[in-house]
């Protein structure tokens, strides 16, 4: 029998392999945009069991104010618990918001940016939030956000340099104490990790906390798709934003890598050139303990090497020539870069006017060259040439997006959260604040 | 081999007129959306994810993001657009997740599931590159013409027409040697 052309085995393939509509979509609603143009929330029989869905459109919500934190619930909000006394925002980078009861207990949890909606999505961290004390549930978000990549574990931080979190407890009435219970169970939590945080915290009382409460009660839990319910331009807005910040990490990400690699070839370097180290052996031959600046530098080298395989997968920790191996490949893919163009653009910071238009195609050829990556070039190409207009490829996108962008952080950091780490003591603490400043 | 689609394809305009219907909750107009885009959003889940069981996983969670994202589509827009994009993230998110976890069928002894087999698409997705199987697809199985394809991908319309004859070139090929 004669074989069928490609296209036509193709077509016989689609028609047969292509599945009939399960009974489950079958039964799922459809959302429409009621009368008035508000979307009615969905109920869904049977919920999507693999993709973390966005949740509910929003209603909108003052939001703004600096710090938000909290967790983030779902659709099935509406319980009837007693009125919320305050509100605790939490300001990390994910930024979230939390109504509280009369008994500092939490209600609610609300994403209030970009980056909350990835801890925002996860409706069994955002079960586990409610109905815990507010110091626990901060702590709760903090770890979170450690696991997540937001806080570096490695450094004890410079007057530069930090991590750091901010909290607002604003309610309409004194809550001095309770703010310094809920300060001193994160800085309880982060000294017992090893990881060097400033938790600043502040109290507000106002009536308007009231006001605040029921926003946030009302509103979706989801920031991204709350501004998309706003407007189709402030969602693009969001999402050239995030594209930015994402852009922005990615570039601080590869010039760390660049910079990393040069201060191992200094330290080596200085290992070599070692008055007592006479045939020139570097790190990886060297006797370490020729001397004390030897075992200094090659302490320090070791450290680095372990970062470097930690974070980027390079493991030159024990052969030197592994090591040489895979600094030429790395140097050879970087050689046409120009860094210090790259370091300017990351002081300035990536925006529409630094990174966006016509005008601005050989800056983002360096970068994307420099930082060589696919899924945020795919992105931004469409983002910046325009041509992602619909509100749903947006939301989509977006969504994409964040998750992306959890992941990475996730998966970057993973390595480095499992290196042991001393609980820092309390002096070490004060120290810390000394040196950045704020004691 | 033959050029051009595969059959007779909805056009947008035909397609836009549905997902109009099914963003105002009809679900007879979703049913047929269903029909005439899912060999579509299969084929372009298959070419990244390789078999039949997560490209009918993928598939399904196109339409369920369709059914929950209906009421955000506009008149008017590119409704092919908008379902080749969710379909495009949703088999990328499922490659990333894959990276991150063990292959559950790995883990068990006996025979492997009876998958069903479908050599051209094996051999689209083994021969071609990521930009030719979506140009392929996107012009033989969504209808898209060329130019149309050159708008959404960013390239030049000289390369999308040079990218779909050499990339049937190879699967003619290919296909004949199969032979």
């Amino acid at each position: 029998m004669k074989k069928k052309d490609f296209l036509g085995q193709l077509n016989e393939e689609l028609n047969d392999a292509a599945p009939e509509m399960s009974e489950r979509l079958k039964k799922q609603p459809i959302r429409t945009a009621a009368p008035g143009g508000e979307a009615k929330p969905a109920r869904n029989a049977n919920p999507k069991p693999r993709r973390r869905r966005p949740i509910v459109a929003a209603v909108a919500c003052a939001a703004a104010a600096v710090i938000c934190s909290a967790a983030v619930l779902p659709l099935l909000v509406r319980s009837p618990a007693p009125e919320a006394a305050a509100c605790l925002y939490i300001d990390i980078n994910p930024s979230l918001a939390l109504t509280l009861d009369g008994e500092n207990k939490v209600r609610k949890a609300v994403s209030c940016n970009a980056d909350g909606d990835a801890i925002a999505t996860d409706s069994n961290f955002v079960a586990s939030l409610v109905g815990t004390d507010a110091a626990d549930a901060a702590v709760k978000i903090a770890e979170r956000a450690t696991e997540g990549g937001y806080f570096s574990p490695v450094g004890e931080g410079t007057a530069e340099s930090y991590n750091q979190m901010h909290v607002t407890l604003k309610s309409t009435e004194e809550t001095e104490a309770e703010l310094g219970e809920i300060r001193g169970a994160l800085v309880e939590y982060f000294c017992g990790e090893g990881i060097y945080v400033y938790v600043e915290a502040d109290a507000e009382t106002d009536e308007s906390a009231r006001g605040e409460r029921d926003a946030l009660e009302n509103r979706s839990a989801s920031y991204a798709e709350w501004v998309g319910a706003q407007s189709a331009e402030a969602l693009t807005q969001l999402t050239e934003e995030t594209a930015y910040d994402y852009a922005a990490e990615l570039l601080r990400d590869a010039l760390y890598k660049y910079d990393l690699f040069a201060e191992i070839d200094a330290l080596d370097e200085s290992i070599r050139s070692d008055p007592d180290n006479l045939l020139g052996l570097n790190y990886w031959t060297v006797d370490r303990n020729l001397n004390d600046n030897i075992r200094s530098l090659a302490a320090e080298a070791e450290r680095k090497l372990e970062i470097l395989y930690l974070l980027y997968g390079t493991d030159g920790r024990t052969s030197a020539l592994a090591y040489t191996t895979a600094r030429l490949a790395y140097s050879a893919s970087v050689a046409l870069a120009d860094v210090d163009a790259l370091r300017d653009l990351a002081a300035r910071g990536i925006n529409d006017e630094s990174f966006g238009g016509i005008e601005n195609i050989g800056v983002r050829a360096n970068y994307f060259y420099f930082v060589s990556n696919d899924i945020l070039s795919e992105l931004a190409t469409e983002i910046w040439s325009g041509t992602t207009s619909a509100v749903e490829n947006l939301l989509s996108d977006l969504g994409k997006l964040i998750s992306d962008r959890a992941e990475a952080l996730s998966e970057r950091l993973s390595g480095l959260l499992s290196l042991p780490r001393e609980p820092i003591g309390r002096e070490d603490y004060l120290e810390f604040l000394r040196r950045i400043g704020k004691a | 081999m033959g050029e051009g689609y595969i059959r007779d394809t909805m056009n947008k305009k035909q397609i836009d007129e549905l997902m109009t219907k099914v963003a105002a909750g009809d679900n007879a107009a979703f049913a047929r959306l269903y029909e005439e885009t899912k060999r579509g959003v299969y084929a372009f889940a298959y070419s990244y994810l390789g078999n039949s069981a997560d490209a009918e996983d993928v598939t399904e969670e196109v339409y369920f993001s369709v059914k929950s994202k209906a009421y955000q589509y506009r008149a008017g827009t590119d409704a092919r657009a908008w379902l080749f994009q969710i379909a495009k993230n949703l088999s990328l998110d499922e490659l990333r997740r894959r990276k991150r976890r063990p292959d559950p069928l790995d883990a068990l002894p006996g025979e492997p599931a009876e998958a069903p087999r479908l050599p051209a698409l094996d051999l689209m997705t083994k021969t071609l590159g990521e930009t030719e199987r979506e140009i392929v697809l996107l012009h033989a199985v969504w209808g898209y013409k060329h130019r149309e394809i050159a708008r959404m991908t960013g390239l030049p319309l000289g390369t999308v027409t040079w990218k779909y004859k050499t990339a049937l070139e190879k699967l003619r090929r290919e296909w004949e040697a199969e032979d």
